[in-house]
């Protein structure tokens, strides 16, 4: 008897498992999270902080200083500045990265002077 | 009574005779260090030997057989997080350290500075023990221009010599792992580090540092191997009074921050007591007007005495370098006869993509020849071996028209000069910090090239406008990729013949040369390239006899051992340093690259 007991909790707790990776795999709108995981892409030249400056990645700009408005912010992310030497991230990143990666931007960094 | 004292004699004389010989065994004295050629089973040095050959003379490898290599073992050496905040942030750690392998145990460090002793004896990694210095993962990588990385450890006596990243040096015992003693000796502070193996002299553990890209002032300095009381230090940069000062012509004290750091394991000859060491560039790299003169001893190859560090001789190879074209590279010693006479020379591939022969008892140049495809910062090099177009009239130099970046009439703090320049090598080099090889069979000099061309710009930088911890660049490098001026960086293996200075043979590679080279006994040459391959060359055609595809990267130099009478390669592959973080540009499909931290090691 308690062998059939020992078995339906057996199969309760692999069901328990797979209910738990069917809730994993719904489709989710990109959140902030994603952009912030996603701007160690950015942050080797524009810095943690975002304010750019030197490297020898180059001389990325200020992004707090940044007037793009989000479709800007996208296209620069997608294409790069070929003569200024940002590269473009199209060929490592979806447009669904790209975007939540912009929105990042504009909710972390745009507008937003550095607090010393 | 006499039976038992002849026993008890003969019980003397045999724990006397074994006890003696295991001492000898596990000791590394200055003898064996001095002599490394004859336990080629071993690889004791960093650098293969004091002279920086990287040749192993063990033979059971060669040209007949090693199209039969193939993986041995593996170890997975972990520690591939990232760390640093800012100015900078490190994804992941990568490995560009060089095995050391002494009596079947072999030591290895992860670029946080982990040092792990395996037992290789039985042809796999048995881990024996494992020292993690607990580095801040956010404290030393933020001014670590060029990744998260240890080069390896030194052996002296029983113990275990390493450096960690955040400036200590340290010595561990070689049995158990314990700590003898560690010492705090760069100041992170001001953004020095250590990226570098230390070296082994007489009692002393030898170390350069790191971080000429944060306005720090040069130095090597020499720490008692049993406690680590400092014993000497010397500036690579004269201070007031001392001479090569007079070259540095501002009146702001531009010599503290000027760069000549000494960041890769220097060369010691035990006959004539020198240590010969290469310096980095000076600083800040690119607003070259910043610090007029000739910016003695940055970008230099100089000679201290072992005992003491004095000054003996140094010779410069890129005067007011606006280019970031470091001298750190390795010293290769070569006794022989170079043009028809015997003499002692240092033999060093520079980033500025000139290699050189000196003769290391007075820094004299005997021979300096070019080894990349592409150089246009100078028409060449006069009978001296200094660049052709140095102006000794001026005390900024520009060099051949176009190459640098300049100031042009801007002078306010901060802004971009209006001189843009392109320059090839690249600032990488010609030839970064991975490691050449010489093959004393061949008698040629085997250098990892990187075939290149940046463009830069000049970021006017004036008194008082340093930070500690902050970046000290005036200006940056870039590349754009479409311009055919300044776009795809690829690299070789390049031969050169000692006795004349002259090319010998090419190699050349779709990517640049970020591994190292081994050469061998047994005829052979060996590399990792950036796209993951370990390759094995003939030593005198460079022809391909063997690769062997790992998936990852490769940043780090191959070397040989031989345990249990079988001859291993090994190689740690680790995806890291500058490359992945600041350069893919040059090399797009390198930004797909997967980051990986394991130890390679290969047999029949």
């Amino acid at each position: 008897m308690y062998k059939i007991l020992v078995f339906f909790f057996f199969i309760f707790f692999i069901s328990g498992n797979s209910i738990a990776q069917d809730i994993g795999t719904t489709t989710v709108a990109p959140s902030r999270a994603d952009g912030k995981a996603l701007y160690i892409h950015c942050a080797r030249c524009h810095k943690p902080t975002g304010i750019g400056g030197p490297s020898y990645g180059g001389y990325a700009a200020n992004l707090r200083e940044t007037m793009l408005d989000h479709e800007e912010l996208v296209m620069v992310i997608t294409e790069g500045r070929r003569t200024l030497g940002m590269p473009e991230f199209k060929s490592s990143l979806s447009k669904r990265e790209i975007s939540a990666l912009a929105t990042f931007i504009e909710d972390e960094f745009k507008g937003k002077p550095l607090e010393e | 009574m006499t039976n038992k004292i002849f026993r008890l004699f003969l019980t003397l004389m045999l724990f006397l005779m074994f006890g003696a010989a295991n001492s000898i065994a596990g000791d590394v004295n200055q003898a064996r260090l001095n002599d490394s050629e004859n336990e080629p089973q071993n690889w004791i040095h960093h650098h293969g030997n004091y002279e920086a050959h990287r040749f192993s003379g063990l033979t059971d490898i060669n040209k007949s057989n090693v199209a039969d290599l193939k993986v041995a073992f593996t170890y997975a050496m972990g520690d591939i997080q990232g760390g640093g905040t800012a100015p900078i942030v490190f994804p992941f750690s990568g490995l560009e350290g060089t095995p050391i392998v002494e009596d079947g145990y072999m030591y290895v460090t992860t670029g946080w500075g982990r040092v792990t002793k395996l037992d290789v004896r039985g042809g796999k990694a048995v881990p024996l023990w494992s020292h993690n210095p607990e580095a801040d993962k956010d404290y030393a990588p933020s001014v670590t221009c060029c990744g998260i990385n240890n080069r390896g450890v030194a052996l002296h006596g029983e113990k275990v010599v390493f450096k960690v990243i955040d400036g200590r040096m340290g010595a561990l015992d070689k049995h158990d792992g314990s700590m003898i003693w560690e010492k705090q000796i760069a100041d992170v502070g001001i953004a020095e580090v250590f990226t570098g193996a230390p070296l082994i002299v007489k009692n002393l553990a030898v170390t350069g540092m790191a971080g000429a890209e944060f306005g720090v002032r040069g130095w090597i300095a020499a720490h008692n191997v049993d406690n680590g009381d400092q014993v000497w230090k010397t500036y690579t940069i004269p201070g007031p009074g001392e001479p090569g000062h007079e070259t540095w012509k501002d009146d702001y004290d531009a010599y503290k921050l000027g760069g000549g750091t000494t960041w890769v394991t220097g060369s010691y000859d035990p006959q004539l007591n020198i240590i010969v060491w290469g310096t980095a560039n000076p600083g800040p790299d690119w607003d070259n007007a910043a610090r007029p003169g000739d910016n003695l001893w940055t970008d230099s190859t100089i000679a201290v005495d072992a005992d003491t560090g004095k000054f003996l001789w140094g010779f410069q190879h890129t005067p007011n370098d606006p280019y970031d074209y470091d001298s750190i590279a390795e010293n290769t010693f070569v006794d022989g006869s170079i043009n028809g006479q015997y003499v002692r020379s240092t033999i060093h591939a520079n980033r500025n993509g000139f290699v050189y022969a000196l003769d290391r008892t007075n820094g004299e140049p005997i021979w300096c020849t070019q080894f990349v495809k592409k150089l246009t910062w100078t028409a060449g090099l006069d009978e001296n071996c200094r660049p052709v177009d140095y102006n000794p009239n001026v005390d900024v130099q520009t060099y051949a028209p176009g190459s640098a970046a300049g100031r042009g009439g801007v002078t306010e703090s901060g802004a971009r000069g209006a001189i843009e320049g392109i320059s090839c090598p690249a600032h990488t080099g010609g030839k970064n910090w991975p490691p050449t090889a010489y093959s004393p069979h061949t008698g040629l000099y085997y250098i990892p090239v990187i075939e290149s061309c940046n463009k830069a710009f000049a970021g006017i930088v004036n008194p008082g406008d340093w930070k500690p911890r902050e970046w000290y660049l005036g200006g940056a490098p870039y590349f754009t990729f479409d311009d055919p001026a300044s776009g795809r960086i690829t690299g070789s293996v390049t031969s050169i013949d000692i006795s004349t200075g002259t090319v010998r043979g090419k190699w050349e590679t779709k990517f640049p040369m970020l591994g190292g080279i081994l050469a061998t006994g047994g005829g052979l040459v060996f590399t990792g390239t950036a796209d993951g391959s370990v390759v094995a060359l003939d030593d005198e055609t460079l022809q391909e006899l063997w690769r062997f595809e790992t998936g990852s990267a490769i940043n780090a130099p191959p070397m040989s051992y031989e345990a249990g009478g079988k001859q291993y390669i090994a190689i740690e592959v680790g995806l890291g340093g500058a490359w992945p973080q600041w350069f893919t540009d040059s090399t797009p499909e390198l930004k797909s690259a997967v980051p990986s931290n394991v130890l390679y090691v290969f047999a029949l």
